[in-house]
């Protein structure tokens, strides 16, 4: 059985996708040169990016039966426009598989093997929340890197998706 | 599942990845605790303080009914054992509220003013959702100012605690 309800899934995927939506619009303001830029303790801000949608592209591709052996380097995106590619390539792979979740589903065990070829197995819905919530944590981190290089990131926090979508 | 084990569920997470990252800080020096690690970053004392002080915030709110007018000062704490105190006091707290939910109780409207004196009024399972949102974007800028120190910070993600905990 899954360790989340259906409710709070779909709560939390409508808020991750506004959430970085609206770090989007910021980002894609940056110069190019800002988007590879080394931040210490960052990496940068496009690597970050990319960090976040491999991690959805990865679980997706194990949720469909293959196991990917690495995660492809997060610095291969040198600008907005191929970065912005990849993400919406990535986005309507996840939309199209979060409208196709029920209770069912989510209850369904997934086994997969890890980076290291490890068999692994979990319920879907512990799987999701591992990811909406990877998600927050980079979301931190990528406000971070935009503060680091002059912009001022947008606020994210639930409470404000609240009032603009009730 | 009902919502009430999922919000339990997500404390639990929460407060094991806290403790490791109140492990982490044991770990260094006074000095590199404090240390302003520059634009975007602040210091592992301002973040993570920040993050606890947003856990008073509405334990006050909801448990006290006591909506405070302002933030107290993210680097207020001299010492790493003088912060620690606090966010062991601030933990305890904050399991207690967790520990005492009901399925009903989550779904009653907490009325409290914000910082700015405006008045809200919200089910307590979304100020919760809130907190522990807060605290996993705060986790990322934590982990990123340990990276910058030049430490490894730990491993907090939902599915490593999740293997443990299914």
């Amino acid at each position: 059985m899954a360790a989340i309800t259906l409710e709070l899934l779909r709560h939390y995927a409508a808020y991750d996708a506004w959430a970085r939506d609206r770090q989007w619009q910021v980002t894609k303001t940056v110069e190019e040169g800002e988007l590879i830029c080394a931040l210490q303790g960052l990496d940068s801000l496009g690597s970050k990016w990319a960090h976040l949608l491999d991690a959805i592209d990865l679980w997706l591709t194990r949720i469909g039966g293959r196991n990917p052996g690495a995660m492809p380097d997060p610095w291969r995106f040198a600008t907005i426009k191929e970065l912005e590619a990849h993400k919406s390539a990535v986005l309507a792979r996840w939309e199209a598989f979060l409208a196709t979740l029920d209770d069912e589903r989510i209850g369904h065990t997934i086994e997969w093997r890890n980076l290291k070829g490890e068999p692994a197995a979990m319920p879907l819905g512990n799987i999701l929340q591992q990811l909406l919530w990877h998600g927050q944590y980079h979301r931190g981190q990528i406000s971070s890197a935009l503060r680091a290089i002059g912009k001022q990131p947008p606020g994210t926090d639930f409470l404000i998706y609240l009032r603009e979508n009730q | 599942m009902s919502l009430l084990h999922s919000i339990q569920r997500q404390f639990r997470h929460d407060a094991w990845a806290k403790a490791r990252l109140a492990e982490a800080v044991r770990g260094l020096t006074d000095a590199e605790f404090a240390r302003d690690l520059g634009p975007g970053f602040g210091s592992v004392r301002a973040k993570f303080c920040h993050t606890v002080d947003a856990e008073h915030l509405w334990l006050q709110r909801i448990v006290d009914g006591v909506s405070a007018a302002e933030r107290p000062n993210d680097n207020r704490h001299a010492t790493r054992a003088e912060f620690l105190g606090w966010y062991e006091q601030v933990q305890a707290r904050k399991q207690a509220l967790i520990a005492g939910l009901t399925e009903d109780r989550l779904r009653v409207g907490i009325s409290y003013r914000n910082l700015s004196g405006k008045p809200f009024t919200q089910p307590l399972y979304e100020l919760l959702q809130h907190v522990a949102l807060h605290a996993a974007y705060h986790r990322g800028q934590i982990a990123a100012c340990l990276r910058a120190l030049g430490k490894q910070p730990p491993a907090t993600d939902y599915i490593d605690w999740s293997r443990e905990n299914p």
